[in-house]
């Protein structure tokens, strides 16, 4: 059943401008944590945008690296297990690139300003 | 400002009233007479509760800290209250900036876990240490005052704390991370990739050394002066000497000065010279970079760590659940790190 407008992510930019606008007037001791509130709502903003384009991208890199199917869960589990067992000792590039890849992605979500100070 | 009657913690499910609770353990050290009021609880660090509080003995008025424990989750990696209470008196008679250490909370007081020590003025807070107008003089001396103090932690004889053999740490590093991230039950390639670097490239055996375990920007109390003293002992262990100085160097504590890799205050340079002034141990620079990356790994695992207690052990806060999140920005450094972009 579809809902009603607004959407979801209008919400969480609503209820985001809002706390932003309150900052001023919280009490000094709670200053921190409205901040932390407004970066959580960010990740929320952006996950919800973004998130998908990233996982299908993700499990392409890792069927390929992996030479077999899976849903992205299974498919991490398998690489973890790979790379404890040492099975890319002799070659870690391709692996390397692409847990890099993900990490970026995951970062443009997580703090997207922190991959401007690299 | 919190009153007292809305400070919490171990130890509470006491009938008494908290005030007289901590007035009679005080009246233990200072007599009977002695009065107290609450001043505040200042928010910080996952591993303890910290209590400001002024103690009034006549027309004097002198303020203390009481650290409690808060965190008894899985996979604990902080030592106990006596433990870190020993390590203060350790540091003091060793010379190194450290608040002295006044009471250790017994279980008749019944405020938990946790002790007492003397309240040191200024700043933790890193972004202002780095920013600041009011550091600006302090800040060129910070990189070369943690050298000297590195080196003076690194010359305690091993037997003065002993009581450190037996951690997790001390024994193998590498295997205490991997076992706590198991612990958590989540998937984390770039852990993996980070534990099965260090396991492959892991550096010559050298002597074990006292580790502070934590020592970096947001553990030191700094004044115009410079460092005043140095906090947070919790994660104190044996181990190599480069490890204490990788941490120290971790982008994670830079808040984006990546300009002075120190802290995000000093030059590297400034930091090894002053070590290597004050220490037997010579500084080596690939033996460094390899504790860099361990230190993003462990870094990450104690913030899985707090995000899991926030998912799963009802420590229910805004920062743990940051935390957890947070985890993907370390490991970005890690991976970036070991392939070399980052430094």
């Amino acid at each position: 059943m579809a809902q009603d407008r607004p959407q979801a992510d209008d919400l969480i930019r609503t209820v985001r401008a809002f706390i932003e606008r309150l900052a001023p007037d919280i009490p000094q001791a709670q200053q921190f944590d409205a901040r932390v509130a407004v970066h959580l709502l960010g990740i929320v903003e952006r996950e919800d945008n973004e998130a998908a384009g990233y996982d299908a991208a993700e499990t392409d890199r890792l069927r390929r690296l992996l030479g077999r199917d899976g849903d992205l869960a299974d498919l991490n589990t398998e690489l973890c297990r790979r790379i404890r067992a040492g099975e890319f000792d002799d070659d870690w590039g391709a692996m390397l690139d692409h847990v890099a890849e993900t990490m970026t992605d995951k970062v443009r979500i997580v703090d997207p300003r922190r991959l401007a100070d690299t | 400002m919190a009153k007292a009657s809305t400070v919490t913690g171990q130890g509470d499910q006491s009938d008494k009233p908290f005030d007289d609770r901590l007035r009679n353990a005080l009246a233990r050290r200072f007599g009977e007479a002695v009065q107290l009021e609450i001043v505040g609880e200042p928010s910080m660090g996952g591993s303890n509760h910290t209590l400001l509080f002024d103690l009034i003995e006549g027309s004097a008025r002198g303020r203390l800290v009481m650290r409690r424990e808060t965190y008894t989750g899985l996979g604990n990696p902080f030592l106990p209250p006596e433990n870190q209470y020993r390590l203060l008196q350790v540091a003091r008679r060793h010379g190194i900036p450290v608040p002295e250490p006044v009471l250790e909370l017994t279980p008749e007081d019944e405020l938990g876990r946790g002790f007492v020590m003397s309240y040191i003025a200024g700043e933790t807070i890193p972004r202002r240490i780095i920013r600041d107008a009011a550091f600006a003089e302090a800040r060129p001396k910070l990189a070369a005052q943690c050298g000297e103090i590195l080196a003076r932690i690194h010359a305690i004889d091993l037997g003065e704390v002993d009581f450190l053999a037996d951690i997790d740490d001390s024994r193998d590093p590498i295997a205490a991370q991997r076992h706590r991230l198991d612990l958590y039950g989540e998937t984390h390639p770039a852990l993996e990739v980070g534990l099965r670097w260090l396991e492959r490239n892991r550096p010559q055996h050298q002597t074990p050394v006292m580790l502070h375990g934590d020592f970096r920007n947001g553990n030191f109390i700094v004044g115009t002066d410079g460092i005043r003293a140095v906090l947070d002992w919790e994660c104190s262990h044996f181990g190599h000497a480069m490890e204490d100085l990788g941490w120290l160097c971790l982008r994670s504590w830079r808040f984006g000065h990546n300009d002075d890799p120190v802290g995000g205050f000093g030059r590297r340079e400034d930091l090894y010279t002053a070590y290597q002034a004050a220490s037997p141990i010579a500084i080596g620079p690939a033996e460094i970079h390899y504790w860099e990356v361990f230190g993003f790994v462990r870094w990450a695992v104690l913030n899985v760590m707090q995000g899991y207690g926030h998912v799963h052990e009802n420590r229910r806060s805004l920062v743990f659940a940051a935390c957890g999140r947070n985890t993907a920005v370390i490991e970005y450094d890690l991976i970036e790190t070991i392939l070399g972009r980052l430094d």
